[in-house]
């Protein structure tokens, strides 16, 4: 019996992504999102959700995705503090919530985590093979990690 | 005895003091019996525990002090009758005394307790009256058998005997006579005269004259059970003897429903000539059915718990007056009207009654937290618990990243870390927090005396107490508060008569309360006096050439009020109403402002008097300047900020260009200009391609004259700069929120805030922006002369409040250093042994004449003087001055005083007159001799600094120098001082140094500048930086920026503490911590 591993997914310029459920922590309508001037380009801003600021990074840029046209139905998902400090992605829009068979998928990191060299290939974990689609799993452990070193490369 | 276990008495001590304060005038207000016997029990605890601690310490005169006011209060402990006024007055002065005692605790053998003694057995007789006890000597011998003097010598030990003699003893010649030889002697209390009583071995006279009569509190359960039924154990009642009141009520609707649980109880006085146990047996009770909550003085014979009867008795062989008039009955912990009436209730259901009975609806909750569950924890103690929790998280940050993969048990153990971490992190912050309430209890007191003194009928009305407040920002409200809270009774409200000539209750009622409100606290203290005239303001305004009559056409009602927290407009010298309402606001008004608050003032003319302060809830709220620049909303910290200037179609200035930077002449001084949007828009610092760029967007001529933009002139590294911002949207207090961890590198910014609409605003950090900008750097000479001139004048100004003592000479003080202006009567001065006290706010400060400690003339004496309340000094002490001349903010040229003239710092020349400036600590030196609070038992550097050690000192104000200089010197530390951070690097290569002491606002080279700089050549002294405004944001840059630690400027004990500190460990490489 082959464990199954429950993901939360989500479309971004037309592709299916998905994270962790547990990793996740809530998906919100976006809300006006405060432009942090000197943030690389993957940092949308600042969001305001209940009274606490996240910090919302643009998915498409951070997967290196064609800009989008569509920004007026984003959604926010945030993640869990324990995946980094308070802050979430922002996608197109957010799909089912899907169980997939660890047999179904492929794992494509390749060593342990090494968090330092951040890249982008990086990103995808697995990739599940579901029936009509193929879905790109994400670590999002590794998004600030990225932010943080393009901070430092211009800066 | 340790210093610690004193320390512990006395802060313990303190304790009890205010909780038997407390309790004793609510006591005051208390209608019924139950409460009232709950406060008196409060206070009893209270001065009990004192009591016992001091005897255990052998501290005697305090244990005798305290034995005298327990014995006082002792007697209506039953809580029947109300407390007499005039034995509250006794007790409060008797604890006003003892506070003092607490204080000057090496003194308290000294002092003479014999007035006070007196006055509290006098409050006793006065009130209860134990008569003169007269003994027949025929009478005792009986009793006492052959040992009559030792029979008296006991008689005397049980009660503080006054006067006592023996009368009609015979002549020895005449031999023997039979004439009665009588012992008189008058008890010092009832309590006395009943244990005399009870060594006589006297029978109280009522079971003798008549039926005795008991307390009964008895379940009708166990009334009817043995007698077979209700019926006949009624009448088994009835033969036993007089039962009142005989019909018993009740409430029908009690009747309507199920007997409640517990059970009914059946409750009244039985007159009997059958003693208790006999009545007990014969209803068929026995002990174990006694129900708990019959206290055993009401199931014991009554008579002699009655003082009246006490009194009564002992007076022998006068007439037993008192005898048949019955005791007050009180069931404890009954709670109904009836009780306190005197006149027993029959039949009640306890949990019932207790619910409906108003005294207890209208018994204030009690003031403060009950003590049990809280526990005294050193502060910096949960400073250094802040820090720690603070590097916590970042270790489990780092702990989420490294395990972030692992699957499995480490991974779950990391999850509970995180979310443990984070409670704790919340637990800690909430630690700070500190009800107000804390900070209001002591007020009540406060605001009693001050009506009697004034003659003034007050009521003090508090609302809020729960909301919380940072401790600290709590500890710097007390000051301003006490001064806010005198005024409006000693100035706001009208005498008696003339608030009933304008038709007013004769009652003045102050209401303070605290309203969270936006992140923030408001405290209003609200007054129904008499109000301000907002003409005399003006008069006032003009006469003094404040402002003009055109400006103060123009000014809000609140604007007008407003003046009177000015400077020189609250000691003017004239007394007016308006006058006299501000002594001190001026020092009120600093204070709030060092909180980051503010005060308004508010008035209507004949109604009322209303002053608002608003508090930050702790220091991570800031006021900010909102600005626009294209579609983004910033804040800018206001504590940066210097003035603004508007560039509008009309105005004059414009700005230009000198060589690579654009400049804007500001009173013919050249201010380097740093557009906003560029700095937003470039992520790169400035260099100079960026620089050149920039000129050429933005030629001079270009200038759309129609655009109007604002120039924010902001100060950062003692230089100044303009902000160039499209928009100015007005001052906001705003509640910082760091900067997410990983944009932590964007420099331009320090955090971000929620503003009103729910958006995200960013707070700008015009050091960031000034690093990014480079506007300092320029290849520009003149620049570096623009810099030069301004560069701060040596004679550094300060605000400095003027006044005398003596005839001779005039003193002064800065306003930083002082916490409060008090206002006393010179009879308010009480002497112990050789020093004087005064008590404020229920603590015994220390009064200090300036003739005893330093070379001054003494001054006439008069009825009324101040006491100025210093910053920074561990022990409660005052200074006494006879006049306040001004304040003002004045450019002092101090001269550095002799070593010789201890106690004066220096002196200046402030209004054509030789001022001498207080060298505040060693005042405080003198007179309560080297601090023991130095004392730091956790690293022990009570032991001074190892001689010979040298410590380089950079601040550029030469007041301030000049303070620290000689607070280190005292220490035996050789000192060198710089004039500014380049000088300090200079010093610093040049000599040896064991440690470096530096200011952090400088000219030239700042703090930062300074400390950054040294670390990159190589110096790994310890450095210390120091400030004259505390600020926790402050201390995290400081620590991070290459200083060892953070102090603040003027607080000697953690200044030296800390020197020592860090000249002990000054070998150890674990010192160089903060790397740059």
């Amino acid at each position: 019996m082959s464990q199954s591993h429950l993901y939360c997914t989500f479309r971004v310029a037309g592709r299916l992504f998905g994270v962790p459920i547990r990793d996740v922590r809530e998906v919100t309508t976006e809300t006006t999102c405060t432009r942090v001037p000197h943030a690389p380009s993957e940092v949308a801003g600042y969001v305001n959700i209940r009274g606490h600021i996240y910090l919302a990074l643009d998915l498409r840029r951070l997967l290196g995705l064609p800009p989008g046209t569509n920004g007026h139905h984003r959604r926010l998902v945030l993640f869990q503090q324990g995946v980094g400090t308070s802050f979430g992605v922002l996608v197109d829009e957010v799909g089912d919530i899907v169980t997939v068979e660890e047999l179904q998928s492929e794992d494509l990191s390749t060593s342990a985590a090494d968090l330092s060299v951040a890249e982008r290939s990086h990103l995808v974990t697995r990739l599940c093979k579901l029936p009509d689609e193929l879905l790109a799993v994400l670590d999002p452990r590794r998004f600030l990690p990225l932010v943080e070193q393009a901070l430092t490369q211009h800066s | 005895m340790t210093p610690e276990t004193r320390r512990e008495f006395v802060l313990e001590s303190r304790d009890h003091l205010l909780h038997f304060e407390t309790s004793l005038l609510a006591l005051e207000k208390l209608d019924t019996a139950a409460t009232r016997k709950e406060q008196i029990d409060r206070s009893l605890r209270a001065i009990h525990s004192l009591k016992g601690d001091a005897g255990f310490l052998g501290f005697t005169p305090l244990r005798t002090l305290a034995h005298a006011m327990e014995s006082l209060l002792e007697e209506y402990r039953s809580g029947a009758e109300p407390v007499p006024t005039s034995v509250v007055e006794a007790l409060l002065v008797a604890r006003d005394r003892l506070a003092a005692l607490v204080e000057d605790l090496d003194h308290c053998h000294q002092s003479d307790l014999t007035p006070i003694l007196a006055r509290l057995d006098q409050a006793g007789v006065r009130s209860a009256g134990p008569g003169e006890l007269r003994l027949l000597l025929e009478e005792i011998i009986p009793i006492a058998g052959p040992g009559l003097v030792r029979f008296f010598l006991d008689l005397e030990s049980a009660g503080g005997i006054q006067s006592p003699r023996l009368e009609g003893i015979p002549e020895l010649e005449t031999g023997l006579s039979s004439a009665a030889v009588v012992w008189r002697g008058t008890p010092a209390s009832t309590a006395a005269s009943r244990e005399i009583e009870r060594r006589l071995g006297r029978t109280p006279p009522a079971q003798q004259d008549g039926p005795a009569s008991f307390d009964l509190e008895i379940p009708l359960e166990s009334l009817s059970a043995p007698n077979g039924g209700l019926v006949p154990g009624f009448n088994t009642f009835d033969q036993l003897g007089n039962w009142v009141p005989s019909p018993f009520d009740v409430d029908s609707d009690l009747l309507a429903q199920r007997l409640p649980q517990p059970p009914v109880q059946i409750r009244g006085r039985l007159q009997s000539s059958l003693p208790l146990t006999e009545v007990r047996a014969r209803l068929g009770l026995t002990t174990g059915t006694t129900p708990a909550v019959t206290s055993p003085p009401a199931i014991g014979v009554a008579p002699p718990e009655s003082p009246a009867r006490a009194a009564g008795t002992v007076t022998v062989p006068a007439p037993p007056t008192a005898v048949t008039a019955p005791a007050p009955t009180v069931q404890s912990p009954s709670t109904t009207p009836a009780a306190s009436g005197g006149v027993p209730s029959a039949v009640t259901a306890p949990p019932r009654a207790s619910k409906t009975t108003p005294a207890e609806t209208a018994a204030p909750p009690p003031p403060t937290a009950e003590r049990l569950t809280s526990l005294r924890v050193n502060v910096e103690l949960l400073d250094r618990m802040m820090t720690l929790v603070g590097e916590l998280t970042l270790v489990r940050n780092q702990s989420l990243l490294a395990f972030a993969e692992e699957e499995g048990g480490s991974r779950a153990i990391i999850q509970r870390l995180n979310s443990v971490t984070s409670e704790l992190q919340e637990t800690v912050l909430r630690t700070r927090m500190q009800p107000v309430g804390n900070l209001f209890g002591k007020f009540p007191r406060m605001v009693r005396d001050l009506a009697r003194q004034l003659g003034k009928q007050v009521e003090i009305v508090t609302i809020g107490q729960e909301v919380e407040l940072d401790k600290t920002v709590l500890e710097q409200l007390s000051d301003p508060l006490t001064h806010l809270l005198r005024n409006s009774i000693d100035h706001g409200l009208e005498i008696p008569e003339e608030r009933v000539a304008r038709g007013k209750t004769v009652q003045g009622t102050v209401t303070l309360s605290a309203t969270p409100a936006d992140g923030q606290v408001l405290i209003e203290i609200r007054d129904d006096g008499r109000g301000i005239d907002p003409d005399a303001i003006r008069n006032k305004a003009l006469s003094l050439r404040l402002k003009t009559a055109a400006e103060l056409d123009t000014m809000s009602r609140r604007e007008l009020y407003s003046l009177i927290l000015l400077p020189g407009f609250s000691t003017a010298r004239q007394v007016t109403d308006v006058s006299g309402r501000g002594v001190g606001m001026d020092v009120v008004k600093t204070n709030i402002e060092q909180l980051e608050g503010s005060l308004t003032i508010d008035s209507t003319p004949g109604e009322g008097t209303s002053m608002q302060l608003r508090v930050p809830l702790t220091l991570a709220i800031i006021p900010c300047l909102i600005v626009e620049v294209g579609d983004d909303r910033f804040a800018i910290p206001q504590r940066e900020l210097e003035e603004i200037v508007c560039l509008h179609p009309g105005s004059k200035g414009a700005i230009e260009h000198a060589f690579d930077t654009e400049v804007y002449r500001l009173r013919d001084r050249l201010l380097p200009i740093v557009r906003f949007q560029e700095v937003l828009d470039r992520r790169r610092p400035f260099d100079a391609g960026a620089k050149a760029e920039i000129l050429t967007r933005h030629p001079p001529a270009a200038r759309d004259a129609s655009k109007i933009e604002y120039i924010l002139v902001l100060r950062s590294r003692g230089r100044r700069f303009g902000l160039l911002v499209d928009q100015v949207r007005g001052t906001q207090e705003v509640v910082v929120k760091p900067m997410h961890p990983a944009m932590k590198r964007v420099g331009v910014f320090s955090g971000a805030t929620l503003m009103g609409d729910g958006q995200v605003a960013l707070i700008a950090n015009v050091e960031g922006i000034v690093d990014h900008s480079n506007c300092f750097v320029t290849g520009l000479r003149s620049s570096a002369g623009e810099t030069a001139t301004q560069a701060r004048d040596p004679r550094e100004v300060h605000r400095v409040l003027i006044f005398e003592y003596g005839p001779r000479e005039q003193f002064a003080l800065p306003l930083v250093q002082i916490r409060r202006l008090e206002l006393i009567q010179s009879k308010q001065i009480e002497t112990i042994g050789t020093n004087e006290f005064v008590t404020l706010d229920g603590v015994a400060t220390r009064v200090v004449r300036l003739d005893q400690v330093l070379q001054a003339s003494r001054p006439e004496t008069r009825s009324q003087m101040y006491l100025i309340l210093p910053k920074f000094v561990a022990e409660p002490m005052g200074i006494l001055v006879t006049r306040i001349i001004d304040t003002d903010t004045l450019a002092i040229e101090l001269q550095p005083a002799a070593a010789d003239e201890p106690g004066v710092l220096g002196t200046a020349i402030i209004r054509d007159r030789l001022s001498l400036f207080l060298d505040v600590q060693k005042v405080r030196e003198v007179v309560f001799g080297a601090n023991p609070l130095l004392a730091d038992p956790q690293d022990n550097p009570s032991v001074p600094a190892p001689p010979g050690r040298r410590v380089l000192l950079i601040d550029d104000t030469p007041f301030f120098r000049e303070v620290v200089k000689r607070y280190l010197e005292a220490d035996g530390i050789e000192i060198s001082t710089a004039v500014d951070g380049a000088d300090g690097l200079q010093k610093l290569a040049e000599g040896d140094f064991d440690l470096v002491v530096c200011d952090i606002e400088m000219p030239n080279l700042d703090g930062w500048g300074f400390a950054r700089e040294a670390r990159e050549r190589g110096c790994t002294l310890p450095l210390l930086a120091l400030t004259s405004l505390s600020r926790q944001e402050h201390e995290a840059r400081a620590l991070a920026g290459g200083f060892s630690e953070f102090q603040e400027k003027l607080d000697h004990d953690h200044l030296l503490r800390a020197v020592r500190r860090l000249l002990r460990s000054a070998n150890t490489p674990a010192l160089a911590k903060g790397r740059p």
